[in-house]
């Protein structure tokens, strides 16, 4: 394994874009973050949960 | 209580896709993520006497969640401490252009995380929270849930975009970090 990464060379390069580029990078994470998320909200939700919930209002509607 | 139980539950099951989201951000793993939604949900339930009418439902499930997750963690911390450096051994690092960091990698750097800031992360950059909700979910001051979003952003950024001086994960490494 060699200390230095290929890809570092494009941005040794450019060391002057390294601290512009922060504003860019902090709006990169944002979006990466909720896409990661959103990709969960999208799932299908598993319908353990649904029979869940049958589970316990039926056992609340027994128990009154 | 004046909802009925066909409401309450109706309105569970529409915030499901979100709490689950928020679960797997905490716990990683898709099947342990679910498991707490499902303690969640039970949870809610039996305690629905205490949820105050007006509130946020939605926020109010959250707070349960997380704070079943860190009491499961304190029960179980030998075995989320990630004895063999599986998760901290996939930092990715990255001299690569931002387009061309994989999502495994995004993943694999949320992971080195630690849970505090990337609850707070979440909450506010992901889940829509204010600071403020946020804060009250996490039982802390504003300030704090500000500092630790910051915290993680910045680390996210050094993580992902600072170049050259680590390795980079490999494929297999980061689906580890993800827990797959």
């Amino acid at each position: 394994m060699t200390d230095k990464d290929p890809s570092a060379v494009s941005n040794a390069k450019n060391p002057e874009r390294r601290s512009g580029d922060q504003k860019e990078r902090l709006e990169w994470i944002s979006k990466q973050l909720r896409r990661v998320y959103d990709d969960v909200v999208r799932e299908d939700v598993p319908d353990r949960f649904a029979d869940l919930l049958k589970q316990l209002e039926e056992k609340e509607k027994g128990s009154r | 209580m004046t909802e009925s139980l066909q409401d309450i539950k109706n309105e569970i099951l529409t915030l499901l896709p979100d709490l689950r989201a928020f679960a797997r951000s905490l716990a990683r793993d898709a099947t342990r993520a679910d498991d707490l939604v499902q303690d969640t949900i039970v949870k809610a339930w039996s305690n629905f006497d205490k949820f105050q009418p007006g509130t946020d439902l939605r926020a109010w499930l959250f707070t349960i969640l997380r704070n079943h997750y860190y009491s499961e963690l304190r029960k179980i911390k030998r075995e989320v401490e990630d004895p063999n450096g599986v998760i901290a051994g996939a930092v990715p690092v990255a001299a690569r252009q931002l387009d061309h960091v994989a999502l495994a990698d995004f993943n694999a750097a949320l992971a080195t995380l630690g849970d505090e800031q990337r609850e707070a992360l979440v909450l506010v950059g992901a889940s829509g929270f204010s600071y403020e909700e946020a804060a009250a979910i996490c039982g802390c001051a504003i300030g704090t849930v500000k500092s630790r979003v910051n915290r993680a952003r910045a680390r996210l950024a050094e993580v992902l975009a600072l170049g050259g001086e680590h390795k980079i994960a490999t494929e297999g490494e980061a689906s580890a970090a993800r827990g797959h």
